[in-house]
């Protein structure tokens, strides 16, 4: 074993890129121990207790970088350092060349880029506001990504940006694909007819890679922030989307995705679709199908089912057919919840449901409405419950762990895993625990290596259970494409080979989960 | 053109140079004297001035005069309106609501930062995150400085902790000047005078790193930058809700920096109203 210790003079880091630094090395499968902190003497005299100071890095003054690292032999020590080196090279080079690029200002960028068109806006919810009016001013569209934009300002911007013309995606607008390019947290899809408009980002995403994998396409993808459907906004860029894609030209089919909108804003949707000539989908989930029942829409309950019938339309297949298809899977899903739950003993009762897409955790709670037990959830829809302690599971839990409460201090959960990794351990050590449902969203934006993350605690689940002599299945949806950078089938392709239920989509895991669940009873 | 947003109360007059800079910070430093230039998601502190230029990149010179500053020779006023005042005054509060909010802070602490921060401290399943001998010794050290700290032997405590951990400002730096804002805050709450108290923890703590020793000095003399300040307010002040929000605010600061002095904070406040009896039945201190 040996130890080598890097020294770098003068180059300080605040906290977050040494943390991340430190983390990369730790990651080196070859690295045995190592540490990556400022030369104080106190780090340094800890270094020499952990056997890690060498005569490298004793030298080392307050504001020098000191790396230390055990490994096997001098040839890994070479490949980690080069590694390191790269590590550094690379975060320097980052920052010089966002700070080459970086203009100071909204005016100063059109400068820089004048045939813009569109604006990403991602500063602080207090600030973004007035940015995205800057933007709108200069005759920008607007991404408005930020959220804690106050809903005044959200129509203000609105209304505005209807004066011009122009759009408004967001506040909290997390996804969208505009020709053919994906904004923020989307996925590398296939260009095709179908538009979509949507008020629910991982929504958008599923249904878009759903489509995209039964060999669609999308013409364009409009966000416009969950609470664009809500009554205080009346739907302003909802329905601005959907007069956009009914008089785009390379848009054939319109799939319409949110939460439950506002009677207000829904009623206003059925007036605009009696207009429109082509094919409408609707997924509004959990949202009372009395008022849409009579309506133009198309309207589904799921959206693998809104997908999978948009998809239908824009090949031009008996829609019937693909809806019965969808159906007829359901046979196969109950087999596979039979066996499932022949495994399980008596004790083993309740679903824990680990979301990092809060649609999804919105569309699983649909699945569960009607459980004679309670269920609980950080962000209850219809009868579900609140949970007492969102950090505490109860009975069946479904908890949405991209909410604010679990994400301060911290990226979203479709890029930083640890929040959610030790809350799937916590739920497999629990004895009542049944199932564990769980999402995983590729693309860009998320985490770009999943499988470092998730493996090891599928490991650690399968060591807790079976010391326990308990059988626990874990259920996934993972949504994304084989053209997503992480690569769909790879991703799947890992996680069966931990014997890990992978299905199709959200509503098909939700749907296994709650035949397990009922099979028990 | 830059426009100032805000500048501190103990912001001294100088030529500077630049000592380190990040994405939305510069320091500067003159002899001892630091004054950071920041960006409006810093915040307002005793030696901040606060600008609206986005590009820190530019930025390369300060010098600063009685009634304006110069950065890179562009000459910007001081308005007697934009002087942040980081001195903390303490009014009329309910202490039993204090006491409840002072629980609120903790657990938000807990439920919300990063997961090497010094909250293991308050939590010990929080120890499992620290995994490298050098992170396991560090929690050794950490231990025996809360040890030593609860048992009045301030001066071990520092030694024990003092230039130890991540960051530019390491995190038992953190942790010390967390704790004498919180003997600072006392001194007025209580009127006790903890004077040689805060001395003599200063004397102890300060070193080589130039850095550290002004965030030490801004503690010693109850300056408070704009985030602790508006913690300490929400626990005095308001309710569960401002104090998450504050807390949140406050620990997105560096990764574990505003985590690690908050439990310095919380961690002599506590001791104060629990002397002696620190340990809890769970590991937890207080």
């Amino acid at each position: 074993m040996m130890v080598t210790g890097i020294l770098k003079r003068g180059e300080y880091f605040d906290s977050v890129s040494l943390m991340l630094i430190a983390k990369k090395i730790s990651e080196i499968e070859i690295v045995l121990d190592s540490a990556a902190v400022m030369g104080t003497p106190e780090n340094k005299s800890i270094l020499q207790s952990s056997g890690l100071l060498t005569t490298e890095i004793q030298n080392a003054g307050d504001m020098d970088l000191m790396i230390a690292f055990k490994c096997n032999s001098q040839k890994e020590s070479e490949i980690i350092s080069q590694n390191i080196n790269d590590f550094l090279k690379k975060s320097a080079e980052s920052e010089k060349s966002s700070a080459e690029i970086n203009p100071s200002s909204i005016e100063s960028a059109c400068a820089l880029l004048p045939g813009a068109n569109l604006a990403m806006i991602s500063v602080a919810g207090k600030y973004a506001g007035d940015e995205a009016m800057k933007a709108l001013r200069s005759n920008l569209n607007v991404m408005l990504f930020s959220d804690n934009v106050s809903v005044e300002k959200e129509i203000e911007l609105k209304k505005f940006a209807m004066e011009k013309e122009l759009f408004v995606m967001g506040p909290d607008c997390g996804t969208a694909i505009i020709n053919g390019v994906p904004l923020a947290f989307a996925n590398v899809v296939n260009r095709g007819t179908i538009g979509i408009v949507a008020a629910s980002g991982t929504g958008l995403q599923e249904v878009s890679c759903l489509i995209s994998n039964s060999g669609s396409g999308i013409s364009q993808a409009i966000g416009t922030g969950g609470r664009d459907v809500k009554k205080e906004v009346g739907g302003i860029m909802f329905l601005q989307g959907i007069k956009a894609l009914a008089e785009d030209k390379n848009t054939d089919v319109i799939l319409l995705v949110s939460k439950p909108p506002a009677d207000e804003v829904i009623c206003k949707i059925i007036e605009l679709v009696k207009e429109i000539d082509k094919p409408v989908v609707g997924v509004f989930l959990n949202a009372s199908v009395e008022l849409l029942n009579e309506s133009k829409i198309n309207c589904e309950k799921t959206l693998e089912e809104g997908a999978m019938l948009a998809a239908a339309f824009a090949q031009q297949k008996n829609v019937d057919d693909v809806l019965k298809k969808l159906r007829e899977r359901e046979l196969d899903l109950k087999n596979i919840a039979e066996k499932e739950s022949t495994k399980l003993n008596e004790e083993q009762k309740y679903l824990r449901a680990l979301f990092s897409g809060g649609t999804f955790c919105d569309e699983t709670q649909m699945f569960f409405q009607k459980m004679s037990q309670e269920v609980f959830s950080n962000t209850p829809v219809g009868k579900v419950k609140k949970l007492k302690n969102n950090w505490q599971s109860e009975k069946h839990t479904i908890i949405d762990l991209g909410d604010d409460e679990f994400t301060v201090g911290k990226p979203h959960p479709m890029i930083d895993y640890s929040t959610r990794t030790k809350r799937i351990l916590a739920e497999a050590n629990d004895s009542e625990t049944a199932v564990i449902l769980l999402d995983i969203v590729l693309g860009y934006g998320s985490n770009m290596n999943p499988l470092v993350e998730i493996i090891p605690v599928l490991k650690e689940v399968k060591k807790i259970t079976s010391s326990q002599k308990r059988y626990l299945p874990v259920i996934c949806s993972v949504t994304g494409t084989d053209k997503d950078p992480q690569s769909r089938s790879t991703v799947v392709a890992a996680l069966e080979a931990e014997n890990v239920l992978v299905m199709k989509s959200n509503a098909a895991a939700s749907k296994l989960t709650k035949f397990i669940i009922e099979e028990k009873r | 053109m830059i426009k100032l947003l805000s500048f501190g109360d103990h912001v001294e007059k100088g030529i500077y140079s630049v000592h380190s800079r990040f994405e939305k910070v510069i320091n500067f430093y003159s002899g001892n004297a630091f004054v950071f230039v920041v960006n409006s998601a810093i915040g307002a502190g005793p030696f901040n001035i606060v600008v609206d230029d986005g590009n820190f990149d530019r930025i390369k010179n300060l010098t600063i005069s009685d009634d304006h500053f110069l950065l890179n020779d562009e000459a910007v006023f001081f308005d007697a309106s934009k002087k942040y005042n980081s001195e903390l005054k303490i009014t009329d509060f309910d202490d039993s609501k204090f006491k409840s909010n002072l629980r609120h802070f903790e657990k938000a602490l807990i439920e919300n930062s990063s997961d090497r921060s010094l909250t293991f401290l308050f939590d010990e399943k929080r120890k499992k995150n620290f995994k490298s001998s050098f992170e396991i010794e560090l929690v050794g050290r950490f231990e025996k400085a809360v040890e030593c700290f609860a048992s009045a032997r301030y001066s071990d405590g520092v030694k024990q902790i003092k230039g130890v951990g991540f960051g530019l400002t390491p995190s038992g730096d953190d942790f010390i000047s967390g704790f004498l804002i919180a003997l600072n805050f006392l001194h007025k709450k209580d009127k006790v005078d903890y004077s040689n108290l805060i001395a003599h923890i200063y004397e102890a703590a300060k070193g080589n790193n130039l850095f550290t020793n002004a965030f030490l000095l801004a503690a010693k003399n109850g300056y408070l930058f704009e985030k602790f300040k508006n913690i300490i307010h929400s626990i005095l002040y308001s309710g569960k809700n401002e104090i998450l929000e504050n807390t949140r605010t406050l620990i997105s600061f560096g990764d574990t920096s505003g985590a690690d002095q908050s439990v310095g904070f919380l961690f002599g406040i506590k001791r104060n109203f629990n002397d002696g009896n620190w340990h809890s039945e769970k590991g937890r201190i207080f």
